[in-house]
């Protein structure tokens, strides 16, 4: 499939009868078969599941009725998003075979939009990392170099994008893991307002930081995907209730003075080749009319201690219900504390088991105020700081990794050298604001770079707009 | 009245009772199954019941307004608040965390007046989630202890409770029961939870020490299962003496939780202070704070209906008696004040109708107010004596009301008027000159006699205690 | 592992030498209150098929090893 199809044209010729949902859907099947045994981006591909629904919608069009805004467009879902009745493992031997006897909202609502679902992609598992070399079921591979990894911990939806499995895919995104592997794998990535889209169904990781994005091929179908999937639930106490304004339309204005930010403190570490992207990326923008300026962001350096205390101490309350009572694995004992024990350490991985004992650490008594507490804190001192930035700029642009994808078991066995990973994302997350990595040419190795679009809460028109100006300049 | 002995020498007791009550909702505090008692086991269950992967809470409106009930009824200062996670692991915890409030709660700062006069303090009243049920099966009793297995069902999980916090002002058993039996009532009188201790919608946990007059506070201990308003009573005094034996053999008590056996009627250890869970307190991220807008307050304070202390004491204005008084508080209890008040404002004597309705009447009078109003006033007139009122009551209470004039004349009650009486009167005096003179002397006996011929005379149908006022009359 | 959480409790100590006496906790990313549901009731799930999904089942429970201890 050629990336210049939009998922507009796509879903415009499948209610036209142009072409049918089931001729989509074969081309990315192809695909799939030639690649997928190579790269595995998927824990579960959906082919007769995929065939079945796309008749469904070419025979609605054929009945003359409107299949929605996506009609035929092929979809892959993040193996953390419940699917009714298809397993959702969160690429974890915990939950392996799992089917949920419900959809998260995100399902229902590309299902009712048109969209075909064509598998259920792989992660790190539970969502913690930024390779997908933490799956419990093998890695996913970068298709611009087999032998690095995609990023994560969405790294197999960003994959199955790149390698033209489906047209565009849903990821989540808690410290970076839509953007990070978006960038490693030269497509689009954006992770919306926390609150944009629902979250429930979503299998949490870090509650006040999770949210669903996607990964397309283009800008335009970024903002068109999230026109769709965007807006309020009522099962989500954390979704904003307010209606968004199309992003579709947003994207038609350009950058003419837009403030676009440089921030003069941000932390160091970014290999050369990123470098010069990210400052091509500025030139670019000057170029269509906006203004660079300088701003500063001191406490963004001190994200990562942040995170890594607040998401995974989230996390240890979150993957507290996984104790082998309800569903999933269970390790038979003599008496539920054993079962618990046994369960939890034959059917999680090494990462997980460490960010739940540094959450629960962070979070236990007498510790409370020197890690948890102190945390949010710093959460608030990154939020104000940002807020001062953002009377300056309209937007903020980093580099969106410090690296390009980097080789299978680089990190070795330093956790932290990993977590480095997600520096320049984190921050985001933390603030509750969007952030989207746009492709901007290639950097060492010829792999991908991706240039980081940073606004404030709900400023995604104007994010968008620096990134489909971005996307022109590439173009060019 | 009491059926305690009291504590053995001048031992205090202290006891602060926590009471957890489940409100009357339809539906559970976070999700929509329905809020029910007695349904097979794991039917009303939903994604947020189960805890399954990606559930997410939404906040019952009518279970905060119920709440809200609640905290004004007690006299509580209701204010913003928030809901925290409460971790720990239990089969019956689905998510192995309990949302509830912690620092941040609805209602705090309130009181309950017991009917004897004593003022208890409410520290709060708090919302949280119930936990499910285990049955232990294979062993003896139904105990956990020597069990096999256990089973649980989730139809109770998520259902919304009030936690109501005592402060440890109840001194004795009897003013603990009071304390529950005066709870329960105002509970149904507005509506928040039928209180059912048989049921559990309403549970009692005592928290009880004992010290010497002057002394602080000493070590509690916090005894459960207590399933009725008797076994309260029951398992303080036990629970106080088993304290003042330790104490008096020279031991000092130390802090823990203990269960109480009906069967053996003695508190056994549960678990100790060091033994307990370190919860983790922290706040829920997937809920928003609860901020009852004063309008709304003021709402729930003008729709409470009256409460149990406030017709005590408008009965006693009534009647004549003090708030205290048992036949206040029986009436009051069974919810029989507006009727006897109804019997005044049909012109009929309150103070009575009251005698007459808490002799007569288990539950709700059927017999019209306005019979009972023309009994009174027959017998305060002294038309019938109160042997003779008392017989027509039974007939009016037998056949739900009647003609209380023909009644009286069926069973030969005919109405004596004054001017007869007295005529019997003289003749009793000129009867027993010598009687009469030592009455004029002060003789208390010698007006028996001349009352006993006045009876006599008029073969029971006078009015003794009128004879007696008519004696002392002429006599002055 | 205790040795790779020592190391990354090293590189938390960055913060400590930020002043956050004055700084008041953030919890909440997009701030929002009172979000309510109606007190209506919605379908359940159906017994059987979460049960199937269920490591093990009885009498249309939950079946777990005996708890031994706790409330």
């Amino acid at each position: 499939m050629s990336p210049a199809i939009t998922v507009a044209a796509v879903a415009a010729s499948v209610r036209s009868g142009e072409t049918t949902a089931a001729a989509v859907l074969e081309g990315h099947l192809a695909a799939i078969a030639l690649r997928e045994p190579e790269i595995h981006a998927f824990n579960l591909v959906l082919a007769d599941e995929a065939r079945e629904r796309a008749a469904v919608i070419d025979a609605q069009v054929a009945a003359g009725n409107d299949p929605g805004p996506l009609a035929g467009v092929t979809i892959a879902l993040k193996d953390n998003m419940c699917t009714r009745g298809v397993p959702t493992t969160c690429s974890s031997k915990i939950l392996e075979g799992w089917k949920p006897p419900y959809n998260a909202t995100v399902v229902d609502t590309l299902r009712a939009a048109g969209a075909v679902i064509v598998g259920k992609t792989n992660l790190d598992e539970f969502a913690m990392g930024s390779s997908t070399e933490n799956s419990a079921f093998g890695p996913t591979r970068n298709p611009h170099d087999t032998s690095r990894v995609p990023g994560g911990s969405s790294g197999g939806s960003a994959a199955a994008v790149a390698a033209g499995f489906s047209q565009v895919a849903l990821g989540s995104d808690t410290g970076g893991s839509i953007r990070q592997p978006a960038a490693h794998c030269g497509v689009v990535g954006v992770k919306p307002t926390y609150g944009y889209v629902s979250r429930y169904g979503l299998v949490a990781f870090a509650s006040s930081l999770d949210q669903i994005g996607p990964f397309t091929n283009s800008v335009h179908d970024a903002a068109l995907m999230l026109d769709v999937i965007g807006g309020h639930d009522p099962l989500d106490s954390t979704s904003i209730p307010q209606q968004h304004p199309s992003l579709v339309d947003a994207i038609q204005q350009g950058v003419e003075g837009l403030r676009v930010g440089r921030i003069t403190d941000l932390p160091e570490g970014a290999d050369p080749d990123v470098q010069e992207r990210l400052e091509a990326a500025f030139e670019a923008l000057e170029e269509q009319g906006a203004v660079i300026v300088d701003v500063t962001v001191p406490a963004f350096t001190f994200g990562l201690t942040a995170y890594y205390l607040i998401a995974p101490a989230e996390a240890s309350s979150n993957l507290a219900r996984y104790d082998g009572v309800r569903y999933g694995k269970r390790v038979e004992a003599a008496d539920t504390n054993s079962m618990y024990g046994a369960t939890r350490a034959a059917g999680f991985g090494e990462e997980v088991k460490r960010r739940i004992m540094l959450g629960t650490y962070a979070l236990s008594a007498g510790y409370y105020d020197a890690y948890y507490g102190k945390a949010l804190k710093v959460r608030r001192l990154i939020s104000d700081d940002f807020q001062r930035a953002y009377q300056t700029a309209d937007v903020l642009l980093t580099p969106t990794s410090p690296t390009v994808a980097f080789k299978f078991g680089d990190k070795g066995d330093n956790p932290f050298a990993m977590y480095l990973c997600d520096t320049y994302t984190i921050p985001t997350n933390l603030a509750g604001h969007p952030g989207m990595s746009v492709p901007f040419g290639t950097g060492a190795h010829g792999m991908p770079v991706g240039v980081q679009v940073l606004a404030g809460t709900l400023q995604e028109p104007v994010m968008f707009r620096v990134g489909a100006a971005l996307e022109r300049a590439v173009a060019k | 009245m009491s059926e305690y002995d009291g504590l053995p020498g001048d031992w205090e007791l202290v006891v602060g009772l926590e009471v957890h009550v489940e409100l009357a909702t339809n539906t559970k505090l976070f999700s929509g199954s329905p809020n029910r008692f007695g349904d097979e086991p794991n039917t009303n269950i939903d994604p947020v019941t189960l805890g399954l992967p990606g559930a997410l809470p939404v906040l019952n409106e009518q279970a905060v307004e119920l709440a809200m009930r609640v905290g004004a009824a007690l006299n509580c200062t209701i204010q913003a608040c928030t809901f925290h996670r409460k971790n720990y692991f239990y089969p019956d915890m689905p998510k192995a965390y309990q949302v509830t409030q912690y620092d941040q709660p609805l209602n705090v700062d309130g009181y309950l007046d017991l009917p004897n006069g004593v003022r208890v303090g409410i520290e709060r009243a708090h919302m949280e989630e119930d936990a499910g049920k285990s049955t232990h099966i294979g062993g003896s009793g139904g105990r956990v202890h020597g069990a096999t297995a256990s089973l649980i069902d989730l139809n109770r999980a998520g259902v919304p409770l009030v936690e109501i916090v005592s402060r440890p002002d109840i001194r004795s058993a009897d003013d603990a029961r009071a304390y529950v039996t005066e709870l329960r009532s105002i509970l149904l009188a507005i509506g928040a939870s039928d209180a059912k201790m048989e049921e559990g919608s309403m549970r009692v946990d005592a928290n009880v020490s004992v010290r010497k007059p002057g002394a602080s506070l000493g070590t509690r201990c916090e005894i459960k299962n207590v399933n009725s308003v008797r076994s309260v009573g029951r398992a303080i005094e036990y629970e106080a003496r088993r304290q003042i034996d330790i104490i008096e053999s020279g031991d000092s008590v130390s802090q823990q939780t203990r269960h109480w056996d009906e069967g053996d009627g003695r508190t056994h250890k549960l678990r100790s202070k060091e033994d307990a869970d370190d919860y983790r307190y922290f706040l829920e991220p997937d809920l928003v704070p609860l901020v009852p807008s004063q309008e709304w307050i003021d709402r729930v304070h003008a729709a409470l209906p009256m409460l149990p202390a406030a017709r005590r004491a408008r009965l006693a204005e009534a009647t004549g008696q003090v708030a205290a008084n048992e036949a206040i508080t029986n009436v009051v209890e069974r919810g029989q004040d507006d009727y006897v008040l109804a019997v005044g404002a049909a012109g009929g004597n309150v103070a009575r109708a009251l005698v007459y309705v808490k002799e007569a009447f288990a539950d709700s009078p059927q017999v019209p107010a306005a019979d009972l109003a023309t009994l009174t006033v027959l017998e305060t007139k002294g038309a019938l004596t109160a042997t003779q009122a008392k017989a027509v009551l039974a007939d009016l209470v037998a056949n739900n009301g009647g003609d209380v004039a023909a009644i009286a004349a069926a069973k030969g009650f005919e109405a004596m008027d004054s001017s007869a009486l007295e005529g019997l009167v003289d003749a009793a005096i000129a009867a027993d000159p010598d009687a009469w003179q030592k009455f004029c002397a002060g003789d208390g006996k010698a007006m028996g006699a001349l009352v006993g011929l006045v009876m006599k005379s008029s073969k029971g149908k006078a009015d003794g205690k009128l004879a007696t006022a008519l004696l002392n009359q002429k006599k002055s | 592992m205790t040795s790779q959480l020592d190391g990354m409790l090293e590189h938390f100590a960055d913060v400590d030498a930020l002043d956050l006496s004055d700084v008041v906790p953030m919890t909440q990313p997009f701030p929002l209150v009172n979000v309510f549901r109606a007190d209506v009731v919605s379908p359940c799930l159906d017994r059987d098929e979460v049960l199937a999904a269920a490591p093990a089942a009885e009498d249309g429970c939950f079946r777990v090893p005996p708890t031994g201890g706790g409330a």
